[in-house]
Formats: C-alpha cells, sequence, structure tokens
C-alpha cells in the first residue's frame, strides 16, 4: 500500500525506494562522499553549535533595556589635583551633575544617568554575587548585580520597566526603599523563590564570610547585563547617599529621544562635547553610541574573535563539503551519462533528470548527517551541546537552548538545512553539465 | 621540461574546465587560509621595523613570589628597585631596558584645547631605543641625564604628531600634555605597526621612579615585586647562557637572604620565538603550549581537509587518462615516470592555485586586516587612535613568505594527486587499453 502510495502521488524520481537502489548501485563511488559527509556533519556540530548559540543570545533575546537609544559619554578631569575638600564637600559630584543637566538640555536627549564607578550594562561595574533565599544556607546561586546613585534617573534611562511593588520608574530610581532593600528582575524572583510577586522577600547576599539581608522593594523586567548572556538573574541596589564617598570615576549614559540616530547624534556632538560640555574639572571626553559600547566590551574580551573563527572555520568545511560533492557526482558524469540519455530519450525532461540526481544527493547528506549527528550525540552525552557564556545559570532554565532535547532538534533542524543546501548546491554543479548533454551523444558513451 | 609540463597543462584546462576551475579554487581556498595563518605568525616572529633584533632578544615580565609557609603565590613584576639591583647590574648582557606596564590607554590633550585623544604610551627608558631600531625623522631618543633627573621628555610616533600638532615636522621643543603632565618632545620616530606589540606605541616617556615604586603591590612585604617588565640583548648564544647563570645566582642569593617567600622565574629569560607561543608562564615547553598545538591541528586541517577532497577530482581526472597511460606503458614508461609526471603536471595546476590564494590572502590581510588580525587574537587590546594595523610591503613580500607558499604548495600537490595517481598507474595495461571514452 505504501509502495502504490508512493508510486502513485511521488514522481518516480523522487521515490525513495528508487533512490535508495541508485545510491546502493553505486556504493563504492559514494561511500567516500558518504564518509565526508558525516566528518562534516560532526565537525560543523562543534563549530557551529555555539556559533549558533552565540548568535542566538546576542540578536534573539531582548535586552530588555533600550540600548538602540541610548548613548554613553566618557567623563575626565583637565587636571589631577582639586582644591581641599573638593570630594567631601560634594563640590566633585556637583560639577558631574551640572555636566549631566547640560546633556539633559540638548532637544535630542530625553534623559541622562549618571553611572558611578562605571555601574552599566557592558561595564566593568556590573559585579558577580552569590545570592540565595535568606535562611535557607543551601540553595546559593550566581547572580550579576548593578549599584545605582540615588536620584540620577537609572530605571527611566535604561527604561527598564517595573511590574511589581507598586513603584513607578522613578520610585525606583530615587530609591525610595531604602539602602538594605534590592530591586530584582523577574527572572531572579522565580528562580530563588519560585514566584515573580516577591516584593518583601527577603534575599541573602553573601559577601566573603558574611552573609547580608536584602529586602526585595520591587520587581523589574529582565534585563540583560552582558549582551552575550542569555539570562538575566540580576538584582540592582541603591548606593548610600554619602556625597563625600562617591568615585569621580563615572560616564554619562544618554537616553535620545524616539526618532533621534545614534550614530547622527554621535557624529554631530562629537567635536563639541569637549568645549562646550565641561563643568570646573570635568570635562566630556568622548560619546558613543550603546550598540558601540557593546561591540568594543565583546570585542575586548575575545567574544567576537571566537564567533568569527567559528564561522570562518564552519564556511571553510562546508566549502570542501560543496567541492568534494562536485568532484564525487562529476567523477559519476560518465558513468550516467548513458542512464541519463534514455531516460531523457523516454520523454523525461532535463528538470526531472535533474531532480533524481538531487534526490539521490540529498538522501546521501541525510543518512550522513544522521550518523554524524549520532556520532556528536554520544560525545555530548557527557559534555552537554553548547551553554554559551552564562555565568547566572542556574540549570533549570526552560528555554528551548536549556533544554538538551530541543537545543539538539533545533540545532539539527538549522544544520541540516546549510547541509542540504550546500550538497544541492554541488550537485547542481555537474548535474546541469550533465543534463545538457544531447540524448544521442550520451547514448553513444557507454559503462 | 618545464615547458612541456605546462603545454599540456594548458590543454587540460582548455579541454576540462570544470575540473580545472573546482581544483584551482580548492587549493586557493585552503593556500589562502594557510598563509593567512603563516603570515600572522610570520609577522610576530620575523624581524620587522623596528623589532630587528628579535633573535637575540629576552623578556622578562613576570616573577613568581611562593609563600614558604602556605601554599599562596603572588605573580606580578618586578619592582624599580628589582630592576636597579637586579637586572640594570646585570653583565652578561649588551642591553637591558625595563618599562613599565599599562593596562589602560593615556590621554593626550589637544594644543588648542579642543579635545583629548587616547593614545598607547610607553613608559620605559633610553635603552629602550638601543633594543629596538627606531627611524628618527627628528630629534632623538630619551637621554640618560634627563631620565636620571626625573625631566619630562618624549618621543613621539610621526602619526600622532600629525593629528596632534597637524605637522611631523618642527616638533622637537614643543609641548605635550599627557596624563596632567607636560612632557618636552625631544624627539618625532616613524610609528611602528601595532603588530610589533613589544615596541609599539605612539608616545615613549620615561618612567618616573618613584611614581612606579608607589604603584607596586605588597611593597614592604615583597619589595621586589612592582609592574615592571623587563627586555634584555643578547649578542650570542654563548651570552645568553651566561646570563641564565647570572640570573640563577640572583634568585639563589635572594631566596637564600630571607625565608618567608621563595622567588622563581619559571624558566624566564623567554626568547622572543617562545614568547609568541607563550600563554601562561607555567608553560615551559613549546609542546605545552596550547598556541603551539592548535596551529599545528589549524595547519593540518587547512592543508588536510581540501587535500583530501581534491583527491576525488584527481582520481576523476586520472580515470580520463587511463587510456593514454596505458599506451604509454606498453612503449616502456615505467610507473614510477608516469607517476613524477602525473605529479608535476598537478604541481602546476596547485602553484596555480597557490599563487591565487596567496593574492587573496594579501588582499584579506590588507583589506580586512582589523579583523582577521583580531580574529586570530584571543584578546585583542583597545583599538585606541591610529592602532590599526598596519600591514607593511616586508611582511607581505618577503621571501620566506614565497617560499612558505611553495612549501605548502608541494605538501598540498603530495596529498591530493600522489594517492589517486597511484592507484590508477597500477591498473594492468590491457585493461587500460580497454577503456573507451
Amino acid at each position: 500500500m505504501i509502495i502504490k502510495f508512493m508510486s502513485e502521488y511521488i514522481p518516480f524520481q523522487m521515490n525513495p525506494g528508487l533512490i535508495w537502489k541508485g545510491i546502493w548501485a553505486r556504493r563504492y563511488q559514494n561511500i567516500w562522499l558518504l564518509a565526508e559527509l558525516v566528518i562534516v556533519a560532526y565537525c560543523s556540530w562543534s563549530v557551529l553549535d555555539p556559533a549558533i548559540v552565540f548568535f542566538h543570545d546576542k540578536h534573539f533575546v531582548p535586552l530588555g533595556y533600550d540600548a538602540d537609544r541610548l548613548c554613553l559619554v566618557d567623563l575626565g578631569t583637565k587636571d589631577s589635583e582639586f582644591p581641599e575638600n573638593y570630594y567631601a564637600s560634594g563640590q566633585m559630584w556637583g560639577d558631574i551633575v551640572r555636566v549631566a543637566d547640560k546633556f539633559r538640555a540638548l532637544e535630542e536627549v530625553e534623559n541622562v544617568c549618571i553611572a558611578e564607578g562605571r555601574s552599566y550594562f557592558n561595564g566593568e561595574g556590573v559585579a558577580d554575587y552569590n545570592v540565595g533565599v535568606y535562611g535557607d544556607t543551601q540553595d546559593f546561586q550566581n547572580v550579576h548585580g548593578l549599584n545605582f546613585t540615588r536620584g540620577t534617573h537609572f530605571f527611566e534611562t535604561f527604561g527598564i520597566h517595573p511590574v511589581y511593588g507598586g513603584l513607578s520608574q522613578e520610585d525606583l530610581s530615587k530609591g525610595r526603599f531604602g539602602a538594605d532593600a534590592v530591586v530584582v528582575t523577574r527572572s531572579l524572583a522565580v528562580s530563588l523563590f519560585g514566584t515573580e510577586d516577591v516584593v518583601g522577600k527577603i534575599m541573602a547576599v553573601r559577601l566573603g564570610d558574611d552573609t547580608l539581608s536584602a529586602r526585595v522593594a520591587g520587581v523589574v523586567e529582565n534585563v540583560r547585563p552582558f549582551s552575550f548572556e542569555r539570562y538575566s538573574n540580576v538584582f540592582f541596589r541603591v548606593l548610600p547617599d554619602d556625597i563625600s564617598g562617591r568615585t569621580s570615576d563615572a560616564k554619562l549614559v544618554l537616553r535620545l529621544k524616539d526618532g533621534v540616530e545614534p550614530s547622527k547624534f554621535v557624529s554631530d556632538y562629537r567635536p563639541r562635547i569637549y568645549t562646550e560640555f565641561g563643568s570646573g574639572p570635568f570635562v566630556a571626553r568622548s560619546v558613543n553610541s550603546y550598540s558601540f559600547v557593546i561591540d568594543e566590551c565583546e570585542r575586548l574580551m575575545g567574544l567576537s574573535s571566537s564567533y568569527h573563527q567559528l564561522l570562518v572555520a564552519a564556511a571553510f568545511f562546508l566549502f570542501n563539503l560543496c567541492v568534494g560533492v562536485i568532484s564525487t557526482f562529476w567523477l559519476q558524469t560518465r558513468g550516467r551519462a548513458g542512464e541519463i540519455g534514455i531516460m531523457r530519450a523516454f520523454g523525461a525532461t532535463k528538470v526531472r533528470a535533474l531532480l533524481m540526481l538531487v534526490s539521490e544527493a540529498v538522501m546521501l547528506a541525510t543518512i550522513g548527517f544522521v550518523i554524524g549527528s549520532f556520532a556528536y550525540l554520544q560525545f555530548t552525552v557527557d559534555t552537554g551541546l553548547s551553554v554559551g557564556y552564562n555565568f547566572t545559570r542556574t540549570g533549570h532554565e526552560t528555554d528551548w537552548l536549556s533544554v538538551y532535547h530541543t537545543h539538539f532538534l533545533g540545532v539539527a533542524a538549522i544544520l541540516y538545512s546549510i547541509i542540504v543546501v550546500v550538497v544541492c548546491i554541488g550537485v547542481l554543479i555537474p548535474a546541469c553539465h550533465m543534463v545538457n548533454v544531447s540524448p544521442v551523444d550520451s547514448l553513444r558513451n557507454k559503462d | 621540461m618545464i615547458k612541456d609540463y605546462w603545454h599540456r597543462v594548458c590543454r587540460m584546462v582548455r579541454e576540462d574546465k570544470l575540473f580545472s576551475s573546482i581544483y584551482i579554487s580548492g587549493t586557493a581556498l585552503s593556500i589562502a587560509f594557510t598563509m593567512v595563518m603563516a603570515i600572522s605568525y610570520y609577522v610576530k616572529l620575523a624581524p620587522i621595523y623596528p623589532e630587528a633584533n628579535r633573535k637575540h632578544t629576552l623578556y622578562m615580565k613576570h616573577a613568581r613570589f611562593q609563600e614558604q609557609q602556605d601554599e599562596a603565590s603572588y605573580d606580578a613584576g618586578y619592582s624599580v628597585r628589582a630592576v636597579e639591583e637586579w637586572f640594570y647590574t646585570l653583565k652578561n648582557v649588551e642591553m637591558v631596558s625595563a618599562e613599565r606596564s599599562v593596562p589602560q590607554g593615556s590621554y593626550v590633550r589637544l594644543p588648542d584645547g579642543r579635545g583629548e585623544l587616547q593614545v598607547t604610551a610607553k613608559f620605559t627608558d633610553p635603552a629602550f631605543f638601543k633594543i629596538y631600531s627606531f627611524r628618527f625623522i627628528e630629534g632623538s631618543s630619551l637621554s640618560e641625564s634627563d631620565f636620571e633627573a626625573g625631566t619630562l621628555t618624549a618621543v613621539v610616533s610621526d602619526k600622532l604628531a600629525r593629528v596632534v600638532f597637524g605637522s611631523d615636522s618642527c616638533i622637537v621643543g614643543r609641548t605635550l600634555k599627557m596624563g596632567y603632565k607636560n612632557y618636552r618632545i625631544c624627539g618625532v620616530v616613524e610609528e611602528a605597526s601595532s603588530l610589533a606589540e613589544a615596541s609599539y606605541a605612539q608616545v615613549y616617556v620615561a618612567y618616573n621612579r618613584k611614581e612606579t615604586e608607589s604603584m607596586g603591590g605588597r611593597y614592604g612585604v615583597l619589595p621586589y615585586m612592582g609592574r615592571m617588565e623587563v627586555t634584555l640583548l643578547v649578542k650570542s648564544g654563548e651570552q645568553e647562557k651566561a646570563l641564565r647563570k647570572e640570573l640563577a645566582d640572583i634568585v639563589r642569593r635572594y631566596n637564600a637572604s630571607q625565608d618567608a617567600y621563595r622567588l622563581e622565574l619559571c624558566g624566564q629569560p623567554t626568547s622572543h620565538f617562545r614568547s609568541v607561543f607563550q600563554d601562561y608562564m607555567s608553560e615551559t615547553s613549546l609542546l605545552d603550549s596550547e598556541a603551539v598545538r592548535s596551529l599545528l591541528f589549524v595547519l593540518c586541517v587547512l592543508l588536510l581537509v581540501p587535500g583530501v577532497n581534491l583527491c576525488g577530482v584527481i582520481a576523476g581526472r586520472m580515470e580520463s587518462r587511463v587510456a593514454e597511460m596505458g599506451i604509454r606503458k606498453t612503449f616502456g614508461a615505467s610507473r614510477a615516470v608516469l607517476l613524477r609526471e602525473v605529479v608535476n603536471e598537478n604541481l602546476v595546476f596547485t602553484l596555480l592555485g597557490g599563487m591565487f590564494g596567496l593574492v587573496l590572502a594579501w588582499l584579506m590581510l590588507v583589506i580586512f586586516r582589523q579583523w582577521v588580525f583580531d580574529m586570530l587574537n584571543p584578546f585583542p587590546g583597545n583599538k585606541f587612535i591610529g592602532s590599526s594595523p598596519l600591514v607593511s610591503g616586508e611582511m607581505l613580500f618577503s621571501p620566506v613568505v614565497f617560499l612558505l607558499v611553495f612549501f605548502f604548495c608541494i605538501v598540498f600537490n603530495l596529498i591530493s594527486a600522489l594517492v589517486p595517481a597511484w592507484l590508477s598507474l597500477r591498473q594492468p595495461v590491457i585493461k587500460s587499453m580497454n577503456e573507451e571514452r
């Protein structure tokens, strides 16, 4: 019944049984191509799996803040010596605030945040902590923590929205919950307490040998403090109000108004910021778009170079696969010229002849891919598939890349598509040459 | 004979364009990738401006101070005290230079106050310009008297001079404001490529002894630990051996003088060749180095994979020449002669592919140099103004590069042609003659 169905509804050139017979008839020629397909499939897994994970994490997971509307201003000072009590009296902080106000007065700028101690996303100020539920000494996990200075419009500038707690962005930025409280992201709330609404619950933060408690004052939408990490277990803490303790190592994060292009803003203001946006000894040294900041962070961490290496390696393997397919099918040109001639003599069109050849190649690619993937599967049973760069991973994540079988099947689908496309391109080059020979000429050539 | 091969190859190309284009493009890609790797390491190893003495240059970048009571150890550079007591007094050395490591860039203020530039700066001493052969466009290097007196003088690169002052002439005597200090410019040098990592900078100033000493870690507990790195120039292998003995004596004297910490140099001083492949201080042999193993693996993959791939193409080619080979065998040609001819003909194809590959590699290294060198460098540094890697003619057109291409082509040719040709020539004469097209 199956064979009847296949013969009625599937063109005979694509009939799997017939294709398999053709492949088996030329098994000695096809064995090398099959071996190559298995090796390329295996190598492609080891190279493309981490590349796909990195690509997915970078491009398909929302950052959680409005990076495409942000610019970063680097501050510096003209002198290294300051008047007595410059820091303690608050003059230093006042000068930084005045520089920020100058930027805020620009018509293109919606808001400005002072990122003290480089505490901004993809910056050096994102710290790592070990946190758990207060009272439970067992289940601590790694998370990121970001400090912000009260009253510096942190949440409005970055565009981070509150979810629970009844506090607005402005309230959160003003830190109206005390220095002993924190704001957590949704994912951290669920990870620690099993639910999203955790306002009022107590979190434990391990600092060396001490464990401090912190009350959760609010829950915000998930954000990714690093663009290359998929998970977003983050908490935010307001810095103490002691002005004398403020650091001069600060940057300004500018939130541009809707419709303003960061690149245009940067090119318009870069020549002017040093001379026009200073206050006291402070000057604005440089301004860059946030996408540049993110790219530079990834480049300096070596992530961009690793990613490009993987892509180049994958392109190299796939190009060689294509050449291998071309050479194998080209070898078959002579032997199958008669066969193609007979088909054409009986009325088969060039397209049908091509379809037969492509179908054989796709079946070979499928068999090679399955064997190569199975071999890689055995390797990853112990080592696991690529997890990307995820410091805050707990092992309980449920996205498709974190669950083994969905990760494997998803990446397998992508790899299979790429390999089939490459094999089809490789087959079509000699196949087109083969089917363009006239039936009379091809029938003159015998095996 | 070469002309004969050339004619035969031209005929084969005309007869079978598909085979020729596949083989040449496959070879070109393999050779291009291989040459990009080879040239990037050649740039790191060969003498290039201004690091003309790489063969005799040794580095001491770290010291390990191991606590005797527990297993704690501290890996860091050397303090100014260590530089002055241990290194500046060395006898078995031509030149000693110390520099302070500066992880972040320095800021140079533009003269009219219109802005600041972040530049790469080196805080070193006058001996630095004796180890590295800089070409001075104007002025001279840092002087000993200025160094001893702590006078703020600087040598700048010509590119930086053009950006800051609008010209690279009449710069000596002008003032450069960097890091809140005013430096008098005493010399302008031709800027090196940022690929010459040991010597590259845009501003060279003398390190201040007191300031540098105050930056050292664990001062008082470990007075010889700090942030300095030392570069040594020797004149021969014998002097290097004597130098190592002298340094071993210094280590022995230090360890004997106190019992709280044990100093270890971990195989230093390191030669330039070794330093290119050494990722960690603990890697005492080349084979321990991850960089060496990775490079060998990558080179094998880049040559073997396409080579084996193109075996199939050669095998197909041999099938069409079976009858020809049969006829020549009947006229007395031995298998060895035929094999040599086939391999040599194929070598011409390989060399053609190699030439295209080399041109492709040059194009990649010139047009996409930032991308290529960032990709090959696991931890690329900051991109300050003008720090895009300069790939000069001496790097690309060196005789070593051409020799390497030829060598890789020979290897590639043997991998791709030898086996299929040999297998094809094993067929009996009668069978070969009976093969029909």
